[in-house]
């Protein structure tokens, strides 16, 4: 039997219009995150997905600086307006850091939910939200007041990056945020005769997702053209469609595609009983 | 103090049955009632509880043993908050907690009896 369901929220927010959520995490800065998510944002807007990538890292490097913007974010009275760049929409906190706007946007100030609830997003189909590296309480805070599709988690192979991946995927356990997936960066060289060599060692991630019983939904390898892209802002998919990591790259965002059609509602999440009053109760 | 790990049962059906007292019918077939004083006194919340020891902490709110709510409502996908209309209302109620709460409990005749 269906639980009641509570139709619509509380208070606005520019979230309304968005369809799904999903999380990128690593346990550690460095793993390339960043760049990753980009790739997966540009990827899936090729699906004919309307998507929005979210840079929660205030002290990160910009987005805004790895992308050439054809529209950049703008503040408009007591909203924020994302960029857009190749397909998708972009917002990063640590834009507004850099310009004068931010002595005179009390808002940008605040935590990251007021700042996720006050961009206009417009319709979408997902937004991606790129957290800040490490296992901190954003997640804890995001699980219980968005719904959440799940999360994807980055890491490189060495033994102490998967530590901290490890930690990373308990910490969204505990909140029944689920794993969608691990990708796996620096995953290998490849060779100019075509030879796969494992400069930062070998099969670390898939014995992480087989412990988290979670798929390894990719493999990226160390080429400096991707790293690259983050300095021309251009995505690496873009300049590259035919090569190796591209083609990791759209099997990621295809995957997430399934994820986000296949998911039936969730009538947890978004569960409300009003209480009643039992005029002839003696208790 | 009941363990903290997280388990996999989850809620299928929450239902009011009279003024004080709400059931859970949980995935595994079990279910169990629960009566919102009782559950006042467990709020988890760092200002009722210590985190340390486990115990409600003196500073906690005094509990109407007869109080209402306003409303339930479920938080991310693991928890209930309860609006309590008196008392602290900030308690996260994870549904593996809520599952042993009610697991540890006798109930007679509609009544709590432990």
């Amino acid at each position: 039997m269906p639980l009641p369901i509570y139709q619509g929220q509380h208070k606005e927010s520019y979230l309304d219009s968005v369809k799904n959520i999903i999380l990128i995490g690593a346990g550690k800065g460095g793993v390339g995150k960043s760049t990753l998510s980009v790739e997966l944002a540009y990827n899936l807007a090729k699906l004919d997905l309307r998507i929005g990538l979210l840079d929660a890292d205030l002290y990160g490097p910009s987005l805004g600086r790895m992308l050439s913007l054809e529209l950049k974010p703008k503040k408009e009275e007591g909203y924020l307006v994302p960029g857009e760049a190749f397909g998708f929409k972009l917002m990063t906190m640590a834009f507004f850091r850099e310009s004068a706007l931010v002595a005179r946007a009390p808002i940008l100030t605040g935590t990251l939910m007021q700042f996720l609830h006050k961009v206009n997003w417009g319709n979408l189909d997902l937004l991606i939200i790129d957290l800040p590296p490490g296992t901190g309480d954003i997640p804890l805070t995001l699980s219980q007041s968005l719904s959440l599709l799940g999360a994807l988690l980055i890491t490189t192979p060495q033994k102490v990056a998967l530590d901290d991946v490890g930690k990373a995927a308990e910490l969204f356990s505990t909140v029944n945020i689920p794993l969608l997936g691990l990708i796996e960066n620096y995953s290998y060289f490849l060779e100019s005769e075509g030879k796969k060599v494992f400069p930062f060692g070998q099969g670390g991630a898939a014995s992480l997702a087989k412990k988290w019983k979670t798929p390894l939904l990719g493999q990226i390898a160390v080429d400096e053209r991707i790293s690259q892209s983050g300095d021309s802002g251009v995505p690496f998919s873009f300049k590259f469609p035919l090569s190796e990591s591209a083609v990791e790259f759209m099997n990621v965002a295809q995957f997430i595609q399934r994820a986000i059609s296949g998911e039936k509602e969730d009538l947890l999440k978004n569960f409300y009983m009003e209480w009643k009053e039992f005029s002839d109760a003696s208790k | 103090m009941l363990a903290n790990e997280a388990i996999s049962v989850m809620p299928m059906k929450i239902e009011q049955i009279d003024n004080t007292n709400f059931s859970i019918t949980w995935s595994d077939g079990k279910k169990f009632m629960y009566h919102l004083a009782h559950l006042q006194s467990l709020c988890p919340c760092a200002h009722c509880r210590d985190e340390a020891s486990g115990k409600r902490r003196d500073v906690a709110l005094k509990v109407n043993p007869n109080v209402r709510a306003q409303f339930i409502k479920g938080v991310g996908g693991y928890a209930l908050q309860i609006r309590f209309k008196e008392g602290c209302s900030n308690g996260i109620y994870s549904f593996s907690y809520l599952y042993r709460v009610g697991e540890s409990e006798t109930w007679k005749d509609g009544m709590c009896v432990n």
